[in-house]
């Protein structure tokens, strides 16, 4: 009855203020958008058959350059830049975009969008790998040696030179250095020895691995935000000032500047794509210049890489702030206030209606974007729960998990949390995956509260107390405890599928849970249920091994753990749990066609063991966009994380109309 | 008098050895590190991070030494006035808060004098003017402005001021002069901004301080000696601020200690709601983020400063009120 009455305010809400929902498009890059650009000059002009006119500058650096303080505007530019097609139109240099950062630490989303750039990247389309910083990639016959060609000329944001040695730096004197990294990251030892990496030229790098490798193309392609700077080059020339092996007095060096010893030193210096880093040059469009107690300063990069078609190098605009929100409730006040050009980012669809209601006073306009998560919110059943062992037999029992999902509905669901926006979903692999298959995203949602009481009865749960709650097999009365953490999931998400789960007679208690304290339980089994996003669910970040899931990452800590430490520790999972685990180790390593039918067989041992219980996904997210903003992508993903933040909507395209 | 200074200098010192071990371990109770808790809230954020990367993160923070190292290391650092660096910000402590330094301080004595300015006055009247209608007019004003916490009237103004009057109520200035130089329109545009903060921060002080002044002075206003001074031909004013005043001011100067720190750390809450770059949410934000050196170097200073608030509010009174130095 409670959720009847939220339901019938939503739709109030809809109404008095007049919207209509927009459907939103398909995500399959239909349409006319380009994709993408040309990886350089000779590629552009072959393929559209016209000469790219002469490299023009923003007038904010020609005057600079008049003033002998930067050289012109072809010596900054590589020999070879990347041409990249504007999604609408050649724009107009100059004026300054707002942007949003969580806080003073996390520079994000921003900082993505402004400073991220790596080596390889993804089309519009989010799933096909094109050349970015390295202008081209070649495998060899078998996958054993992957050749990375840099360009030549190009340049840091200081003017330094972006060649081979930076690569060579981060591998040598980062992952290779045992004060800072003990142990060389899995991703980098293929067969399970680190992989080689020599400079070939001064463009031209050359990895061997021991077996057959293809995935490291999307390991290095900004899918969850690998191959940029910190993750596989750095700023060689301004670290070596904080490395020992280059400046023997770094030590003392570090303990005058108030660190303990000089890898916290370096460590604060590096540049990562979660946090603002002051000093650290860049290949980003833009970089930091300042930052202020309300967040950060970016000015335009004048030796950033890429020109459009007109030959004018990008970005369009000159300066960047980003200002700080803290949470998701200031973000939502800061948007209907105007106070940003544009954010899609860690909105809630819940908010469309009061977004579309500040349009006119914030001078912007409202989207929706698509969304790549299966499940807004999943429920993960602990697998290996540390309480009473009746209660543990009880979560690990298919029937109950079934009994769970089938009380489910969906339908209302999606009326009450997405305004309908979102759609009825396992949570599983998503559906755009070239091997999905429709049966993952169906199985066990059907609303079917009598299946899900004859399921538990079957059980042996079918005597109930004086509430009408059922006890367990054994008589004794039964609490399942949803672990709430509220800013993972939709807030009231959590109290809908308690009133759902109360229905069939499964006493159900939902108790808040601080995130911090919820990924310490997700290690120790302390909990029962626990709610969060099937995150992590697109095909390249799936293949690339990092879906934490697949690795029963917060459904079974036991098994997670022996996963992890490879048997040595934590307890061996049941038959069907070991062979998902143990192809999944694999699925990196394979060769395309392989990954894909070992993808099909995990996906398929998922759908039947149910560990994590979907409610709806694909649910859009509002954004906002100044209007007079150009060449912005309204179908772009805003949760996109899985597959590197800011391979989409491309910022330094953005243009003042 | 200088015993009783250097015996207070010594508890000071003690206390604050204390200080810093109970603020190190509370700052450490939360469950996980900074890494861990920084991680996780870019996990509920949607970002997907190879945990392998997180891993090998944790000696570059120097998270991977047992927190009683931890703890010597920052001491031996304080002792010689370096307050360690922030996690979060992966800068000194001592630069973060010199930077925000200005803006709160400002606030701050601002607050404070429009507090004095509109307390002692109205207080003074009131008590002069006892039940008369100005007296019930204040008094229930002042009881509104004490129950009405600072922060919901912040949010309140905050609708007012964007809805009728299109102010970007947030913050210290516009967003379009983050970054820019100081200039002359960015200065009104500031002092545009000043008077919400100030006033919100003000009120609940103002109100406290009215009802406290006017309790005081009542008590004075009756005792025999005000009656002697009066027949002995005293002007009414001159009488009213040489004597009863000059008691009533007591509890203020008692108070005095207490300014220090909240005009280091600023209205936290209200701060917060309102956006404004000072040492307040700073310091929740560090205690949220559990950026150790931060929250505890904060939190030392509020505690020095505390205790020196409290050591000259002691001078201060005894060299003002004579009772107080005969019965030491």
């Amino acid at each position: 009855m409670k959720h009847l009455l939220r339901l019938m305010c939503v739709v109030l809400l809809c109404v008095t203020v007049g919207v209509s929902l927009p459907a939103v498009q398909a995500q399959d890059g239909s349409g006319e958008k380009p994709l993408w650009g040309w990886a350089t000059v000779a590629e552009f002009e072959a393929a559209t058959g016209q000469t790219l006119p002469p490299y023009n500058e923003s007038p904010m650096l020609t005057e600079l350059v008049n003033q002998g303080k930067l050289p012109p505007v072809e010596e900054r530019l590589p020999l070879e830049p990347l041409v990249d097609n504007p999604f609408e139109a050649v724009g107009k240099y100059g004026g300054r975009l707002t942007l949003g950062q969580v806080s003073a630490g996390i520079g994000y989303p921003a900082s993505n969008f402004t400073t991220f750039e790596s080596l390889f990247s993804l089309a519009r389309d989010g799933n096909t790998v094109v050349p970015n910083i390295a202008k081209g990639w070649e495998f060899n016959e078998d996958g054993t040696t992957f050749t990375i060609f840099l360009r030549e000329g190009m340049r840091w944001s200081d003017g330094d030179p972006f060649d081979a040695d930076d690569i060579m730096f981060y591998w040598e004197d980062i992952i290779l250095n045992t004060d800072i990294t003990p142990n060389v990251p899995s991703r980098f030892s293929p067969g399970g020895e680190p992989m080689k990496v020599e400079k070939v030229d001064q463009y031209t790098v050359r990895l061997t691995f021991a077996i057959p490798y293809y995935a490291i193309l999307p390991n290095l392609s900004s899918v969850v935000f690998t191959g940029c700077q910190g993750d596989f080059f750095e700023a060689s020339h301004y670290l070596k000032q904080f490395h020992i092996k280059y400046n023997p007095n770094v030590e003392q060096e570090a303990k005058e500047a108030g660190f303990e010893t000089w890898v916290q030193y370096l460590g604060s210096k590096r540049y990562f794509w979660w946090r603002v880093t002051e000093g650290v040059p860049t290949v980003g469009p833009w970089m930091v210049v300042e930052t202020v107690p309300e967040g950060t300063v970016m000015d335009r990069n004048p030796y950033y890489f890429k020109v459009d078609t007109a030959g004018n190098q990008l970005p369009y605009i000159d300066r960047v702030i980003a200002t700080i929100f803290n949470d998701a409730g200031t973000l939502a006040l800061k948007m209907v206030a105007g106070e940003y050009d544009y954010q899609d980012w860690s909105t809630s669809v819940a908010d469309y209606p009061v977004f579309v209601e500040g349009q006119e006073q914030g001078n912007y306009t409202v989207f929706m974007a698509p969304s790549l998560w299966t499940s807004i919110a999943a429920y993960s059943v602990n697998q290996n729960y540390a309480g009473d062992p009746a209660d543990a037999e009880i979560l690990r029992d298919i029937r109950f998990r079934r009994a769970l999902s089938y009380s489910l509905d969906r339908d209302e669901i999606n009326q009450i949390i997405a305004l309908g926006q979102g759609t009825p979903f396992q949570a599983t692999a998503h559906p755009s995956s070239s091997y999905y298959k429709e049966e993952w995203g169906t199985a066990y949602i059907e609303f079917n509260p009598d299946l899900a009481n004859q399921l538990l009865d079957e059980m042996g749960m079918d005597k109930r107390d004086g509430e009408g709650f059922r006890l367990r097999p054994d008589g004794k009365p039964f609490s399942l405890i949803i672990s709430d953490v509220n800013d993972a999931i939709p807030e009231k998400m959590s109290e809908l599928i308690k009133e759902y789960w109360d229905a069939i007679g499964v006493r159900t208690i939902v108790t808040p849970t601080d995130r911090t304290l919820m990924t310490e339980q997700f290690g120790s089994g302390e909990y029962m249920v626990s709610g969060w996003a099937m995150d992590g669910a697109a095909e390249l970040a799936v293949a690339i091994g990092v879906n934490g899931y697949l690795q029963a990452w917060q459904w079974a800590p036991q098994w997670n753990t022996w996963y992890a430490s490879r048997g040595a520790q934590g307890e061996e999972p049941p038959a069907d749990v070991k062979r998902m685990l143990e192809l999944y180790r694999e699925v990196p390593f394979m060769a395309p066609d392989d990954q894909q039918a070992a993808l099909t067989e995990i996906w398929d041992i998922w759908k039947e063991g149910l560990w994590r219980i979907g409610t709806i996904g694909m649910v859009p997210k509002p954004g906002i966009v100044r209007n007079g903003l150009g060449n912005v992508d309204t179908n772009t993903y805003t949760d996109n994380a899985d597959v590197g933040i800011g391979t989409f909507n491309r910022h330094y395209q953005f243009y003042w109309k | 008098m200088g015993h009783f200074i250097i015996r207070r200098l010594g508890y000071i010192a003690i206390l604050l050895v204390l200080v810093s071990i109970v603020s190190f371990i509370i700052i450490q109770l939360p469950p996980g590190d900074w890494l861990s808790a920084y991680v996780t809230r870019l996990r509920v954020q949607g970002a997907t991070i190879n945990e392998e990367i997180i891993q090998g993160l944790k000696r570059q923070y120097g998270l991977d030494q047992p927190p009683v190292r931890q703890y010597f290391t920052w001491v031996s650092n304080l002792v010689q006035g370096d307050f360690g660096y922030s996690f979060s910000y992966s800068r000194p402590v001592k630069d973060l808060i010199i930077e925000r330094l200005p803006a709160t301080l400002g606030i701050s004595v601002l607050t404070i004098l429009v507090t004095y300015l509109i307390a002692i006055p109205i207080g003074i009247y009131s008590a002069t003017h006892q039940y008369s209608v100005g007296d019930y007019v204040f008094t229930f004003l002042g009881f509104i402005g004490l129950s009405v916490p600072s922060f919901l009237l912040a949010l309140i103004l905050m609708f007012l001021g964007y809805k009728y009057f299109d102010l970007s109520v947030g913050g210290l200035y516009s967003p379009q002069y983050i970054g820019e130089p100081w200039d002359w329109d960015k200065f009104v545009d500031m002092l545009w901004h000043l008077p919400i903060p100030v006033l919100i921060i003000g009120l609940s002080g103002t109100t406290g301080l009215i009802r406290v002044l006017r309790g005081t002075l009542l008590d004075e206003i009756h005792r025999p000696y005000v009656d002697t001074a009066r027949a002995k031909g005293l002007r009414e004013r001159v009488l009213l601020y040489r004597y009863p005043v000059r008691i009533a001011i007591n509890p203020l100067i008692s108070t005095v200690g207490w300014l220090l720190p909240a005009m280091f750390s600023g209205q936290v809450i209200v701060s917060i709601v309102l956006n404004l770059p000072t040492v307040g949410p700073l310091l929740y934000e560090a205690l949220r983020a559990q950026d150790t050196y931060l929250a505890g170097s904060i939190v030392m200073i509020l505690s020095l400063f505390t205790l020196i608030g409290t050591l000259i509010s002691d001078i201060l009174l005894a060299i003002v009120d004579p009772r107080i130095r005969i019965e030491e």
